[in-house]
């Protein structure tokens, strides 16, 4: 949540500036939860007034595209999206009622995937001459950095004078973890001129912020998030599919399903999807503390060893997205 | 197993060996060895050989890790791709950092021999002759080695030689019945020596078998011999001789070298399932011939005993026997005996070389020592007490009824060799052989005969 704290008073201001009482609040990662007369509404804080207005305006052209179904920005009295206070930016949006997706339920997967296919169409109509930042981690450096520190990190556990199960674990794994580095770079290297053209998106998506209404899936979230090339969100809500569906690929399948109904996968974005399920992050991220540490308390060991067993369904998925991609290439040569 | 140079035997081993889960994958040995580990005992007839062969090694391996690999080929197609080997969540059975391993193995040995193939067992010894392995798989070595066990004696070219002794005393008892065969002085003089002592003890029963030990010094002797024979012309391997049925001849022991070979062999044969090497041949089949034929020979020789006026008379050999004589002889005895001859079956064979054991063993001599006491009584009358005792010992020895069937043995002194340790292996008293053997009092040397007498 951003470091500003506000007084009650203060929201209680903010809040009249939209002409609602408060009745009673909460705080929330990043804003606040205000229950108010005319129900319960959602005030975020804004760091930087480019990612606010990135937000408004996929949120504006998802409706502007025909899908209402979207957390917009409530202007208030002076018809603004938002109040300054102190620096910050404070927002205020409705709060959808209704089910979250069902991941079991592969209709609701793949009417999913069209609503976030229609986010994605939004994003592509955003202008891309802001001064956002691209946090995209990939790059040739971000590969040769990572063979560099396996290559170090092994070398490093075979100098200990008394390794540890834990370091004997990393060591066992870490020309695995390589093989998966390496064919991850092969990959991105043949995608690497392309995508940087395709368009800004949230490092991540959850499922929960879809929001099944009246009007159909609503979408929400994305406050305050780091941008980066587009699908970074989309290798997050696979796995996220996927986990949350108990490992079924039928689930990542049907969403895939819907979301190509609605916008058609380029051969770049598929290879940079598979790229990006071929990295093990979440080992990597593990080993990393470990080795900058040089410790490890049980907690994180436990979790650690999770990841490593988790690991093998992300390799599954991965081979399965690239099943996907052959499928879809045998599809596009007729007679073949 | 196969049997080598004699007085060894080899036993080719052959084992797998499976590496446990724990140990790593062999990429490279880096030593090996095999060491034998094992008891030698003698458990009563048979020396038993138990224990070990340890096969201890050191490899390198499980260098994998090392390898990081830097492929640039992608699949032809995205799925595989991406399809990796699965991390690992355990540790794994070996430490991912184990980079050398040992090896250790044991292969179980037990191996019976007859002890009648050794002098003593602490003789006996085991060594592994060749050792090599194979590399079968990254968990699997082939160890291929030899054992030796050695230290046997090597009773074949013992009793090749006795046999040679005993063919060309067959010749000389012939030719002692005829009293013209020359004799080899230098045998002569050794005949001479023993049979002084003779007398004394001679043995009674006819057809009776010995194991005869011969020296050293008199194996070369023998060997000369041979040396000179072969120089000569070779006579057929199997040949029939008809021999003159003279009653020295008839109670000549049938039991020869051969026979004590064969049933070496056998014995050899039926504890370690060696190879026959000799029962084949030409030569052996004759000797077995020759003996089969010297049994109803002896048979009939029994019946002659009984009427012949020389059974008093001792054999000694007349060394020297025309050959042309002997055939004459022969054929006039119409007698069929049977001969192996292995390479020196000349005229000339016949000429020198006398049996020691074939002497004592007559049954004449029996008769004529059973006299020879009451002469010395009444010749050597002044003679020491001592003389006089070991004199009625053997009277007495001689004279017994049962001691007719008391056999006598031959034995070759050892190097270090005690009468203690003698009378022991042939399971008498040692004052028995120091009666036995007149010249001899506590001090016996190496090479040195002595009579044992064994009753039975």
């Amino acid at each position: 949540m951003n470091s500003l704290k506000i007084s009650l008073d203060q929201l209680k201001k903010m809040m009249a500036a939209y002409r609602l009482k408060v009745l009673r609040v909460q705080t929330l990662e990043d804003g606040y939860l205000v229950e108010t007369n005319k129900g319960k509404k959602r005030v975020t804080v804004w760091n930087q007034s480019a990612q606010l207005k990135w937000s408004n305006a996929w949120r504006e052209q998802m409706s502007a595209l025909g899908h209402q179904a979207v957390e917009k920005f409530i202007p208030n009295m002076n018809k603004k999206k938002y109040i300054r206070y102190q620096g910050k930016y404070f927002v205020l949006s409705h709060i959808p009622e209704g089910r979250k997706p069902n991941v079991s339920d592969y209709w609701d997967c793949e009417s999913t995937g069209r609503v976030y296919a229609q986010y994605h169409h939004a994003l592509e109509g955003i202008e891309p001459k802001t001064t956002l930042v691209n946090h995209t981690p990939f790059s040739d450096d971000f590969f040769i950095q990572g063979s560099k520190w396996i290559k170090e990190g092994i070398q490093a556990i075979e100098h200990k004078e008394h390794p540890t199960l834990i370091d004997e674990l990393i060591y066992a794994n870490l020309p695995l973890l390589y093989q998966r580095f390496r064919r991850a770079y092969q990959l991105w290297e043949g995608v690497k001129d392309s995508v940087f053209s395709l368009p800004l998106s949230y490092a991540s998506f959850q499922l929960d912020q879809l929001t099944e209404t009246d009007q159909g899936w609503h979408v929400s979230g994305g406050y305050n998030q780091p941008l980066v090339t587009l699908h970074h969100d989309t290798v997050h809500l696979l796995r996220n599919i996927y986990e949350k569906s108990d490992w079924k690929e039928e689930a990542v399948l049907s969403f895939l399903k819907g979301y190509e109904e609605e916008r058609k996968l380029s051969d770049t974005e598929l290879i940079y999807i598979l790229f990006q399920l071929a990295v093990p992050v979440e080992v990597w991220t593990y080993f990393n503390q470990y080795m900058q540490k040089g410790e490890i308390t049980p907690d994180e060991a436990e979790k650690m060893v999770d990841a490593i067993r988790k690991q093998r369904h992300w390799d599954h998925l991965a081979a399965r997205f690239g099943r996907y991609i052959d499928e879809n290439n045998r599809q596009k040569i007729p007679f073949q | 197993m196969n049997k080598n140079s004699l007085g060894t035997y080899q036993f080719d081993i052959k084992e797998t060996i499976k590496l446990s889960q724990q140990q790593i994958p062999i990429e490279e040995i880096e030593e090996m060895e095999i060491v034998p580990n094992v008891e030698i005992e003698q458990r009563g007839e048979e020396i038993e050989i138990t224990g070990s062969l340890y096969v201890y090694g050191s490899y390198r391996g499980n260098n994998e890790n090392k390898i990081l690999s830097e492929t640039n080929d992608l699949p032809h197609s995205y799925e595989e791709s991406v399809q990796f080997t699965p991390l690992s969540a355990d540790r794994g059975p070996f430490s991912p950092l184990t980079k050398e391993d040992k090896l250790e193995h044991r292969i179980p040995v037990k191996i019976t021999l007859p002890s009648g193939k050794v002098r003593d067992v602490s003789d006996v010894y085991a060594y592994i002759n060749s050792f090599d392995y194979d590399l079968m798989s990254q968990h699997q070595i082939e160890i291929i080695a030899s054992l030796i066990i050695g230290g046997f004696v090597e009773k074949e070219d013992e009793m090749k030689k006795k046999t040679i002794l005993e063919e060309q005393l067959e010749f000389v008892h012939i030719a002692g019945g005829t009293g013209e065969s020359k004799q080899e002085p230098t045998l002569e003089e050794r005949l001479a020596a023993i049979e002084d002592q003779v007398p004394k003890i001679a043995e009674p029963t006819p057809a009776e078998e010995e194991r005869i030990q011969l020296s050293s010094e008199k194996i070369e002797q023998v060997q000369a011999m041979e040396a000179m024979e072969n120089e000569r012309p070779i006579a057929p391997i199997e040949k029939e001789v008809k021999v003159e049925a003279a009653p020295e001849v008839r109670d000549e022991p049938k039991v020869s070298a051969i026979e004590v070979r064969n049933e070496l062999e056998a014995n050899a044969e039926s504890e370690v399932s060696e190879e026959p090497e000799i029962a084949d041949t030409p030569e052996i089949k004759a000797e077995e011939k020759a003996e089969e034929k010297g049994e109803r020979q002896e048979e009939e020789e029994n019946d002659l005993e009984s009427r012949t006026p020389l059974d008093n008379v001792i054999a000694l050999p007349n060394l020297g026997q025309a050959p042309e004589e002997n055939v004459e002889v022969i054929s006039e005895m119409e007698e069929d005996i049977r001969v192996a001859i292995t390479g020196k079956g000349t005229k000339q064979d016949r000429e020198e070389i006398t049996s020691l054991s074939s002497i004592f063993s007559r049954r004449p001599v029996r008769e004529e020592v059973e006299q020879t006491p009451n002469l010395e009584r009444s010749e050597d009358a002044a003679e020491d007490e001592e003389e006089k005792e070991e004199h009625l010992y053997l009277t007495n020895f001689m004279e017994s009824n049962q001691e007719q069937f008391t056999k006598l043995k031959l034995c070759i002194v050892q190097k270090d060799e005690t009468i203690e340790e003698i009378a022991e292996r042939y399971r008498i008293q040692a004052e028995s052989i120091l009666r036995a053997n007149q010249a001899v009092r506590t001090q016996i040397s190496q090479g040195q005969i002595l009579y044992i007498p064994v009753k039975g």
